[in-house]
């Protein structure tokens, strides 16, 4: 297999085509710390594009209750489980966190999806390690809902610290997954048909219907189960990030690029949807004032996840500040302490870009600071804070203002002909 | 109400835009129009959020259906013509010229967070998007109390100020003249609704109603006081009798109170037994209730994940007062559900989502006959969440004496005005959250048509079924950083 530059494992790894970067990548943060589980983002998309016969089971964006919960069932415990019989306690980070955009978490010295194939598959019959779901386990995509890892019941007796901080003992968290849109993706490294691309424009990756004779390689290859198959066409299908929004052809866009219908939907406001700039090598280009940049990689508070599968997701993760980090960890990588502490105590630009999470439909490129008053100082989670009303401001692709925001939510006072005591 | 009142109303008219209970057990059902569908204005806000939302339909009405209003309208017309009472007819004058637009602005001008909005610009889009507006509440963000503390508002009690302590007659007599805590009616390992007080001052009337007093109107109108330290040694008759469960019955936030939640993707996603192919075909749709309930408690009841439970409240009055076990109906109003464990929840605590649609007698009917055995009522098309009973069959209304007063002073609910006695919603029963105290026996083996475990269950990878692999993930313990 080709060499391909694995930045968020800070080496080379093998992968069965070479690397091809696109222009831009669509890419996303997800706060999950603010994500309630209303499953909004996951009726937007069933409503818009898999609401049609033969796609009952199918999902294509989902939130699913961690640690027990997994559309499909148990998905990753399945698929690290794998990895794990093809590399016995091999499945390490090791190495300094270096501030560089190649290799920012430290090493991977374990064994990605691809890697293990190799060694563990008949490479002419798969090329990446994987599984195929059973009909079943496509069943109940919520369940485990709002289930935590918890201590055995007492009869009579309530748990004394169930809720203490900073890590809870008893502990869960909602997942909000679609596609990852991966830079070396596992279905399009399966599929035995190359039915599968990159748009070399936006990263985006799409199963050409046309092209598909439904072999579901792709769905035993993807590890985040992202790619599905339906029975009465017979063919494989995913999310297609929305595609005609996030190019600005849809009719609600005008020209201008917009985020997806998931991403739009997001009452929680956990979501910031965009295109990152790559460089040649395929590493994000230095774009100091795009919001997501900045998040990944100045920021470093927002992780990819499972980046030790190899396939380079391009969905990102605040942790939850409130799970045990060896979780965390085995979930996002090495740098999940960085990141939560300083989600924990943000910094003032920090605090700025948070405030841009689905503010908008369009697409933000760019953002820019204008400092404000100090409104508070005093102590916050054992230590000094000082907030300043900063107000932060979003660009869209040609430049243009699309609003601004400003740190504090602002006040009005309405004349005495209106009451709040009603 | 379905065994014991209705059969007593002469006839029950009633009108939704969907195939509810409600309308199953109407003489007469009225088909509504749906938001989508409306014909002309209508209106919504809510307490919780600032904005106000105005809107036209869109798509012809699919079926023979009409607004709310024109049904409202239309009933008044028929009544004026049976009684020769023309009132009936005007009480609707604007909606039979077509003019619904007067009845909205009417309700703008007298609204204090809508008053100076016109109609025609919300529609039009001067005040946000067309149909949208902010509901002017004195601030925004709304800070409670604000014009108490800034103008010279009094709070909305007796007195214009806030207080501890109240002399109203009613208040000293129950003994909540000052701020007290009563036990739950029914839902306490204590004696239940027991004043826990040592205060002097609070010398309530029990009315010679004895502790052991079981009936539901004396263990509501009964003012025992008592200090915490003997409150403890106090027990409740129903936990002694083995109901030792708080049922809580909380809101899900997957429907709007029992909105849609027969819809197909609701019930995909509200629970750990949605299928879209109904394998197990003793399911009542593509998706069922569940009762979660602790994995130590549900053991030692010998009841696995995933197994049907029955959930059994007080039977002196549940599920219906009266109820024989051998007749059809207690079938059709026993509670039964299946259970999922899950670990938020300590021991005693079991949680069931409020108001699923209830399982009726053709739903009954239909899961019993049907060779897919789907809880389809026949000829009503009505699909109940349950494949037998209800949230109804646990929990009963608390009428709390305070709340049954004629001197209650209290602001009304959708108007600025005072007013003295109960208000629906406000202090009478509707279908809020309640807690009740239950029990919980196995009734069918949760595996594919009642034979042994539940499937996911015995995969390794469940709550409280897991295998050492499941115990390695949860502990973190599969992909590890070593730093350098």
């Amino acid at each position: 297999m080709p060499k391909v530059g694995n930045w968020q494992l800070g080496r080379e790894m093998a992968y069965p085509y070479e690397a091809r970067f696109p222009e831009r990548q669509f890419a996303f943060v997800f706060n999950i710390n603010r994500c309630i589980a209303c499953q909004s983002c996951t009726m937007a998309c069933k409503s818009t594009w898999t609401f049609s016969k033969g796609q009952e089971h199918m999902w294509w964006a989902n939130v699913e209750t961690k640690p027990y919960g997994g559309y499909p069932q148990s998905w990753d415990v399945k698929i690290l489980r794998q990895l794990q019989e093809a590399d016995p306690d091999g499945q390490i980070w090791q190495g300094a966190d270096l501030d560089q955009r190649f290799g920012p978490y430290g090493e991977f010295k374990g064994k990605t999806i691809f890697e293990a194939a190799e060694t563990h598959f008949d490479p002419e019959s798969s090329r990446v390690l994987g599984y195929l779901p059973t009909d079943e386990e496509w069943n109940s995509p919520n369940i485990y809902e709002d289930n935590p890892l918890g201590k055995p019941g007492v009869r009579d007796r309530l748990d004394p610290k169930g809720v203490e901080l900073p890590v809870h003992d008893t502990w869960f968290f909602y997942l909000a997954r679609i596609c990852n849109h991966c830079s070396y993706p596992g279905c399009l490294a399966a599929c035995p048909r190359k039915a599968i691309y990159k748009r070399p424009e936006d990263g985006i990756v799409l199963i050409d219907q046309q092209e598909c004779r439904g072999y579901r390689k792709c769905v035993e290859a993807c590890p985040y189960k992202k790619s599905l198959y339906r029975g009465n066409t017979r063919v494989s299908e995913k999310c297609i990030a929305c595609y005609p929004r996030v190019e600005g052809t849809d009719p609600e866009s005008g020209g201008v690029p917009m985020v997806t219908r998931c991403m739009a939907a997001c009452i929680g406001q956990i979501r910031l949807q965009g295109l990152a700039r790559l460089a040649e090598d395929g590493t994000w280009a230095e774009d100091r004032q795009n919001p997501l940049y900045y998040l990944v990689h100045v920021a470093k508070v927002a992780l990819p996840l499972y980046p030790q599968l190899g396939t380079q997701p391009n969905g990102y993760y605040i942790p939850p500040r409130w799970v045990p980090h060896a979780y965390l960890e085995q979930m996002f990588g090495p740098g999940v302490g960085q990141a939560v502490e300083r989600y924990k105590h943000p910094d003032r630009e920090l605090l700025c870009v948070l405030q841009l999470f689905r503010r908008d439909n369009r697409i933000i490129f760019r953002y820019e600071i204008e400092e404000g008053p100090l409104i508070y100082e005093g102590e916050y989670r054992g230590r000094p804070v000082t907030l300043y009303n900063d107000t932060v401001i979003a660009f869209g692709k040609d430049g243009s203002e699309l609003f601004r925001t400003t740190v504090e939510e602002p006040l009005y006072v309405r004349s005495n002909a209106h009451a709040n005591s009603i | 109400m379905i065994k014991n009142v209705n059969p007593n109303i002469e006839m029950i008219v009633s009108f939704d835009i969907q195939m509810t209970a409600s309308i199953e057990y109407a003489d007469l059902a009225l088909p509504a129009n749906s938001w989508l569908e409306f014909e002309d204005l209508e209106v919504t806000a809510s307490c919780s959020n600032p904005f106000l939302q105005a809107w036209k339909g869109g798509i012809q009405p699919v079926f023979d259906s009409k607004d709310d209003l024109a049904i409202l309208a239309g009933i008044g017309r028929a009544l004026g013509r049976v009684t020769g009472d023309d009132r009936f007819e005007k009480a609707f004058k604007f909606e039979h010229e077509g003019r619904r637009d007067i009845y909205l602005q009417r309700l703008l001008d007298s609204s204090t967070t809508t008053s100076g909005y016109r109609v025609e610009d919300l529609m039009a889009g001067k005040y946000g998007p067309p149909g949208g507006a902010l509901m002017n509440f004195r601030t925004y963000p709304r800070i409670p109390f604000y014009e108490q503390i800034h103008d010279n508002e009094p709070f909305h009690t007796d007195t214009g100020r806030l207080h501890a302590y109240t002399d109203v007659p009613e208040a000293i007599e129950y003994g909540e003249n000052f701020i007290v805590h009563r036990e739950g009616p029914e839902a306490t390992p204590y004696l239940p609704n027991v004043i826990v007080s040592s205060n002097p001052f609070v010398r309530p009337e029990d009315y010679g109603l004895p502790a052991d007093a079981e009936h539901w109107d004396e263990r509501t109108v009964r003012n025992i006081k008592m200090p915490w330290k003997r409150v403890k040694t106090t027990k409740n008759f129903l936990w002694e009798k083995g109901l030792q469960f708080y049922c809580l019955t909380p809101k899900t936030r997957h429907r709007v109170h029992s909105g849609w939640s027969n819809v197909d993707w609701h019930m995909l996603y509200d629970s750990n037994f949605g299928d879209p192919y109904r394998l197990d075909k003793r399911a009542p749709s593509v998706g069922e209730h569940q009762l979660h309930v602790n994995p130590q408690a549900a053991r030692d009841l010998g009841i696995n994940d995933g197994d049907y439970v029955y959930v059994d409240a007080n039977p002196a009055d549940r599920p219906y007062l009266g109820a024989k076990p051998d007749e059809f109906f207690y079938r059709v109003a026993r509670c039964m559900l299946r259970v999922k464990y899950n670990h938020a929840y300590p021991y005693n605590i079991v949680m069931m989502k409020h108001a699923p649609f209830i399982a009726t007698e053709k739903s009954v009917r239909a899961h019993e006959s049907r060779p897919d055995g789907r809880a389809l009522s026949e000829n009503t098309g009505y699909q109940a969440n349950l494949r037998y009973g209800s949230q109804q069959s646990i929990t009963r209304n608390w009428h709390m004496p305070m709340h049954q007063t004629d001197t209650l002073f209290h602001k009304s609910k959708v108007f600025m005005k005072f007013i003295f006695g109960g208000e629906a919603d406000n202090h009478a029963l509707n279908t809020v959250p309640k807690e009740t105290l239950v029990r919980v026996t196995k009734a069918e083996d949760g595996g594919m048509g009642g034979q042994g475990m539940w499937q996911p269950a015995t995969t390794g990878y469940t709550p409280d079924n897991e295998n050492d692999f499941m115990r390695s993930y949860l502990a973190g313990e599969i992909t590890r950083v070593r730093k350098a």
